[in-house]
């Protein structure tokens, strides 16, 4: 591996497909004229590409100001989930292990509505969680709608986590509100780096 | 010399009065300093991305000598901002001055 093959490798580093993609053009680009640049006052060749690769810097301190700029793997990931259109995905035969699966989930789904009903802390939480799937249907496409809606979800969320932690059961709130945390971490982070224009509509939430 | 915070605003300076890639801001850069203003050539690109997504610059892709470049060229809200930051720099420099003159 190159010297310059090797610091791409590290400041592309957790950057999604498309970014490191992006990194890599104009790095090599860059890398290419400071290398002939070097080559023009006589470096040997060795040299040339040491003195390039060097005035780049450490490759792990730009991947970290990549990571401030551009989608990472995580944030392209959610991304595809948010655009995702089942409808767009081609008809499936129903086979005899699909019918064993969806049975199997069923049962799980039972199970697990036998064990909420059951625990009267972990219906509240239920019920925030249905009315957040719910949520889904409003038409939050703005800037003022998305920050009322993520105020609202918060406050029912955690509302609800200090209702369900009186209750006496803290690690289902406390598991939702991590979730919940993270995945409005990497939103936040998202609506940063993308122009209003490419958000899709969940990216509003 | 590093002086943190300042890239982006020599960037919109950079490209005050023409387009440019990559690495030839960074070379304007470094020399106009004389070689004072260093900084690693790595972190140039994330601070244009950064420019990039507050409308400050935008960037195309040009041809020169069969090689395929991105330019970048300044926008009106990027010249808003450089001669904000300029007027910064110059009340901020004023008040330094007068405080080493008086030691």
């Amino acid at each position: 591996m190159t010297l310059i093959e090797r610091w791409l490798v590290a400041a592309t580093h957790g950057l999604s497909a498309e970014s490191a993609a992006q990194v890599r053009a104009e790095i090599h680009e860059h890398y290419q004229s400071a290398h002939e640049a070097a080559l023009a006052v006589g470096l040997p060749s060795q040299e040339a590409d040491l003195t390039a690769v060097t005035a780049l810097g450490e490759a792990r301190s730009a991947n970290r100001q990549y990571r401030r700029v551009l989608l990472t793997s995580r944030e392209a990931n959610l991304l595809r989930l948010m655009t995702f259109n089942p409808s767009s995905l081609p008809p499936r035969r129903v086979t005899a292990g699909k019918w064993l699966a969806g049975l199997l989930l069923a049962e799980a789904v039972a199970g697990l509505i036998l064990l909420v009903w059951k625990d009267r802390a972990l219906l509240y939480l239920a019920a925030v969680l249905v009315a957040l799937l719910l949520s889904r249907w409003l038409p939050v496409d703005t800037l003022p709608r998305g920050r009322t809606y993520r105020w609202a979800k918060w406050t029912a969320l955690t509302g609800g986590a200090a209702l369900t932690g009186w209750y006496g059961t803290p690690w289902a709130p406390l598991a939702a509100l991590c979730i919940s945390a993270y995945s409005d971490y990497l939103r936040m982070s998202i609506r940063r780096k993308l122009p209003i224009g490419q958000w899709p509509k969940a990216l509003y939430r | 010399m590093n002086l943190r915070g300042t890239l982006p605003t020599l960037i919109l300076e950079a490209l005050e009065h023409r387009p440019d890639h990559g690495y030839s801001i960074a070379q304007r850069i470094k020399t106009r300093s004389r070689g004072v203003l260093d900084f690693k050539e790595g972190t140039l690109y994330p601070t244009l991305h950064k420019l990039e997504q507050e409308n400050l610059v935008e960037s195309y892709e040009d041809v020169e000598k069969g090689r395929t470049r991105r330019y970048y060229r300044i926008t009106k809200a990027g010249r808003g901002a450089l001669a904000a930051d300029r007027a910064e720099w110059r009340r901020i420099s004023r008040a330094v001055t007068l405080i080493l003159n008086e030691a």
